[in-house]
């Protein structure tokens, strides 16, 4: 069994954001069904989502989940 | 703010608002005198009741509101509102507790507590649960903000 230290999952959502016409967080939040503040914790960092979320929010993007998120492990 | 932080608001105005209408009942009349004073009793079983269904009225309002309005709650708000339940019981114990120690003081040499305590200690954890509910909301989203996830 491999043991993993414990990792860190940051994202790219406001650089995504921006790069899509400047999207605002509110139309973002509508694309994906969640609230405005769900996308704020997340561009903070402070929000982890769910696999569906997170397929909810690449797809939005029209990308890949590992080209909004990225998963680094800590040792 | 979300719109369960805006329901946790108007919750705990109720809240705070029935509390204190119970409290000045009990501080104008005494505690004791519940037991004598049928008068006190209506009022303290009218506030009672008041509280309750005006807490109902602002859930049912307010959650026909943001049915109407289209409101989400989200998974974020699941996982932070999963929390309050904990406060709610921490209060309630808490509140329990304060009730036990008060009472074994003050009562203490006397062997026996009056009957009315027992009705205060349940109208107290009634409340106080209730209170909570809001207020356990706004300090999970407040713990969320602060920390994230931990």
């Amino acid at each position: 069994m491999s043991s993993m230290g414990k990792g860190e999952v940051s994202n790219r959502i406001r650089r995504l954001r921006f790069d899509r016409g400047e999207m605002t967080q509110q139309e973002l939040a509508k694309k994906v069904g969640c609230t405005r503040q769900t996308i704020i914790a997340l561009e903070q960092g402070k929000y982890v989502p769910s696999v569906t979320l997170a397929f909810q929010i690449a797809r939005a993007f029209g990308v890949t989940v590992e080209d909004v998120f990225q998963y680094e492990e800590k040792q | 703010m979300t719109p369960q932080q805006k329901r946790a608001w108007y919750g705990l105005a109720i809240g705070i608002t029935w509390s204190l209408a119970m409290v000045a009942v009990f501080v104008v009349k005494g505690a004791t005198a519940f037991d004598e004073d049928a008068g006190m009793r209506f009022t303290v079983y009218g506030l009672f009741i008041a509280g309750v269904l005006a807490y109902v009225a602002m859930l049912y309002i307010t959650g026909w509101r943001m049915r109407r309005d289209g409101v989400i709650m989200d998974e974020r708000d699941r996982m932070i509102l999963r929390k309050v339940p904990v406060y709610q019981m921490f209060a309630v114990l808490w509140t329990l507790a304060g009730w036990a120690i008060a009472l074994s003081e003050v009562y203490h040499d006397e062997g026996q507590i009056p009957v009315v305590f027992t009705w205060l200690m349940f109208y107290s954890a009634i409340i106080v649960n209730i209170v909570f509910a809001s207020a356990g909301t706004l300090i999970a989203y407040w713990s969320d903000e602060q920390h994230g996830q931990r």
